[in-house]
């Protein structure tokens, strides 16, 4: 029997994943007085980064290395 | 303390450089695999391995990691013989997953990955097979329109029978 470490990625850890999922909403949600310049640049970077790695997978050979 | 906003390629080369083994998973997985949306954070799935973990956690540490739930300094059991770990970095958030029952697991989906190719870094990414599956687990309402967006994309998905959810 190999090794293994305990896992949240099998069923039976939704109650785990609810609490992750709201710690992760409170850390991300922006202020409601972030200024909409900031909200502007931060969504032209994270689209910035999408097409970065749509062009990376592309020269990685843009299939699964199986 | 507000999160930078993720920065994929930086933290990913962060654990390149560290010697570290992992699989980009997660919405940046999503978007490699042709559908795209918004993401907010990094997730790398990684082998049960204590050795592997402590590179791991020197890349963090050199990221200026803390734990996200409290901001406590990153400590090995943070990490070692955990299911998960959240930290907050200049990379912005990272969550490090360890691999469920195959197909989940991490030998599984490492084969499976693609290659993101930065030029100066390159490193392993979810392909869609195993994107698929983590979503079928995940079945939250993000992860089922990430479904609908690959089928829309990709045609039919792959159907890997997942333990406990189909068998």
């Amino acid at each position: 029997m190999p090794f293994r470490f305990n896992t949240l990625l099998e069923p039976g850890h939704e109650a785990e994943w609810a609490q992750l999922g709201a710690e992760k909403r409170r850390a991300l949600t922006p202020a409601p007085d972030t200024p909409v310049g900031e909200l502007l640049r931060r969504g032209q970077s994270l689209s910035a980064q999408a097409a970065g790695l749509l062009r990376a997978v592309e020269r990685g050979g843009g299939s699964t290395r199986a | 303390m507000a999160p930078p906003e993720p920065k994929l390629d930086e933290a990913a080369g962060a654990l390149v450089a560290a010697g570290a083994r992992f699989v980009v998973i997660g919405g940046f997985a999503v978007i490699a695999n042709r559908f795209v949306r918004a993401t907010e954070d990094v997730d790398f799935l990684v082998p049960d391995d204590p050795g592997n973990d402590r590179r791991v956690l020197a890349a963090l540490r050199g990221l200026g990691a803390v734990r996200l739930r409290d901001e406590a300094p990153l400590l090995d059991e943070h990490l070692l013989g955990q299911p998960h770990l959240r930290a907050i970095t200049r990379a912005g958030i990272i969550d490090i997953l360890r691999g469920g029952l195959p197909p989940l697991d991490f030998d599984t989906v490492a084969a499976d990955a693609m290659t993101a190719d930065y030029g100066d870094v390159e490193f392993p990414i979810a392909g869609l097979r195993s994107i698929v599956g983590f979503k079928r687990l995940a079945d939250r309402p993000r992860d089922r329109n990430d479904l609908i967006g690959l089928a829309e994309i990709h045609g039919e998905l792959p159907d890997d029978p997942i333990p406990g959810l189909d068998t």
